[in-house]
């Protein structure tokens, strides 16, 4: 369980912050051979995670946005740093649910619309308790 | 000037980040065990229902949806202080983690302390979802009062910023400030200061300070210039927060052992621990914190990690045991520690455990209870003599993990793979 926190994910630097032994300050001579090894780590958090400490992961449940290629079981990066816009896909909370919509802006009024014909898009106002908790920024599908 | 910074019902609004349905309803969070209310929301608190409230009499308001409990959920805690302090570390070089939800910020030679504060205000709970208060003033006594004033007084919005220990509405304040209500006091010293007729914050401040040295105590002095815009309290000998222990010092000398930072964080916990038994508490949760040396030019690593205790607990050897597998988990190779410490979170007052119902039954359980607080006595003096490696009994970790209720627990959404939170697509 540790292995698998959230720390351990955001905190992608920690690991080869201060591995003197790899670094080779101005070296004179012979590169080390083991150089080329110390730069192919690639972490995926340096592409996924822009703010750290805003970031959260969410599991997806239903098919309402398969045509926005998200789909049941997929895992979201969601950042609540970014300014929801509309056009964006977001989290949005409706009746105290988390659900996954895209924002739209129609005729003045905000819409939670799903990107699948069988769903109905939904208006974002106090009605429903709807609000934007976050903005997706990327899908993880596994195939 | 230095400004404090407090989540507002922090386990109440951690509880809500994630459970929208939570938002405006009153919400209690139970101690280990479900034993009783530890934490609570606004909505709560304004139904009269106390810290402490044990979980029976309340129970019938849950199941008729009144009010919404949750079980402490100290992963999910951890984790959202963690990413608050890490906002913080945005705004000033100073930030110095006082709780697991407050942390003082050195704003000195900083432009506008109040454009600091609103954006703070602003940022924190976008970023994640907790609100926080802001006080801000010359000290931290003041900070403190400040932050008071910021989270009760509707109209601030959460800020409350004194440029000066002299402003108006702050002497006003001190005026009606009880003086057991002042940071640091507490009601035994209140008592004896309002024997020489101290009743005030603002009468403390104006006493003589060489005659509150004298009659008093050097700590006692420090409050009364804090009260008048000094700045005279390190970290270190801060009082320790509302309902916790802190335990936590610089090395003379920054280290990356293992060993030396297991040493220190064991010192701590039981230092932590001793404290404990003298004020007659049980702990529910432990917070571990390392942090490198942040004025130094070199590799930084800052983390903090809180834990729920298997039971509320004032077992030195069970909590020494925790703290350093905390410790484990959150220590990096690659660093040089500068400061490592301890705080026992959420204490609830001492109280024996269950007895039975015959006579003869509940003598033998004071009795075994006498025993376990003599021994852990022992234990101390023993560690004392001894040092490094604790002497340790009690349950061991898998068997009490599955003994603890949790009957109201909320996933651990962040910190946890399989309880991630589950969006809906429909």
């Amino acid at each position: 369980m540790y292995s698998e926190s959230i720390q351990d994910i955001y905190q992608p630097h920690h690991k080869n912050a201060l591995s003197s032994e790899n670094q080779h300050p101005v070296s004179s001579g012979f590169p080390s051979p083991a150089d080329n090894y110390t730069e192919q780590t690639l972490d995926l958090n340096q592409q996924l995670i822009r703010h750290p400490s805003s970031s959260f992961l969410m599991r997806v449940q239903g098919d309402s946005m398969d045509n926005a290629g998200i789909h049941d079981g997929d895992l979201l990066v969601v950042d609540r740093a970014i300014q929801p816009e509309p056009g964006k896909v977001v989290i949005a909370a409706i009746n105290g649910d988390l659900t996954v919509k895209r924002l739209t802006l129609y005729q003045g009024q905000f819409w939670l619309t799903p990107e699948n014909p069988r769903y109905r898009p939904v208006p974002l106002n106090e009605f429903n308790d709807s609000f934007v908790w976050g903005v997706v920024v990327h899908v993880i599908h596994s195939l | 000037m230095i400004a404090l910074v407090d989540c507002n019902d922090f386990y109440a609004s951690c509880e809500r980040v994630f459970d929208p349905r939570l938002i405006g309803r009153p919400v209690g969070v139970l101690s280990n065990n479900d034993g009783c209310i530890i934490a609570r929301s606004a909505e709560l608190k304004a139904m009269n229902i106390e810290m402490g409230t044990p979980l029976f009499q309340i129970q019938a308001l849950e199941r008729k949806g009144c009010i919404a409990l949750r079980s402490s959920n100290y992963a999910l805690y951890g984790d959202l202080s963690a990413r608050v302090m890490q906002i913080l570390d945005e705004f000033s070089p100073g930030v110095e983690r006082y709780s697991i939800d407050e942390a003082f910020l050195d704003l000195a030679g900083m432009q506008s302390p109040e454009e600091i504060c609103r954006q703070i205000v602003h940022k924190v709970p976008v970023y994640t979802g907790i609100p926080v208060s802001v006080g801000a003033a010359p000290s931290k006594t003041l900070a403190k009062v400040a932050s008071h004033l910021a989270k009760k007084q509707a109209g601030r919005k959460g800020i409350c910023v004194f440029h000066s220990a002299n402003d108006p509405e702050l002497i006003n304040w001190l005026n009606t400030l009880a003086i057991e209500h002042i940071w640091g006091i507490g009601k035994r010293l209140g008592r004896k200061l309002r024997q020489h007729g101290i009743e005030t914050a603002l009468q403390l401040r104006e006493a003589d300070h060489n005659w509150l040295k004298r009659h008093f105590s050097v700590p006692v002095k420090r409050t009364a210039m804090e009260l008048n815009g000094t700045n005279c309290l390190t970290l270190d000998d801060t009082p320790d927060p509302r309902q916790n222990i802190m335990c936590s010092r610089s090395f003379q000398k920054a280290t990356n052992s293992l060993t030396d930072l297991k040493e220190a964080i064991r010192f701590h916990a039981q230092t932590a621990c001793q404290k404990l038994r003298k004020q007659n508490g049980l702990a529910q949760a432990i917070l571990v914190s390392v942090r490198t040396n942040s004025h130094r030019f070199e590799p930084q690593h800052k983390e903090a990690r809180a834990w729920a205790l298997p039971v509320a607990s004032d077992d030195s050897a069970l909590i020494i045991r925790y703290a350093q597998e905390q410790l484990e988990q959150i220590w990096q190779p690659g660093f040089r520690y500068r400061k490592a410490g301890v705080m026992l979170l959420d204490i609830i007052p001492w109280r024996p455990m269950q007895l039975g119902l015959f006579e003869h039954q509940q003598k033998e359980k004071k009795d075994q209870e006498h025993k376990r607080r003599n021994l852990m006595h022992t234990l101390d003096k023993l560690n004392d003599r001894i040092g490094r490696d604790a002497i340790g009994f009690g349950l061991s970790r898998e068997q009490a993990d599955w003994k603890m209720k949790m009957a109201y627990r909320s996933p651990r959404y962040t910190t946890c793979w399989n309880e991630i939170p589950v969006v809906k697509a429909n």
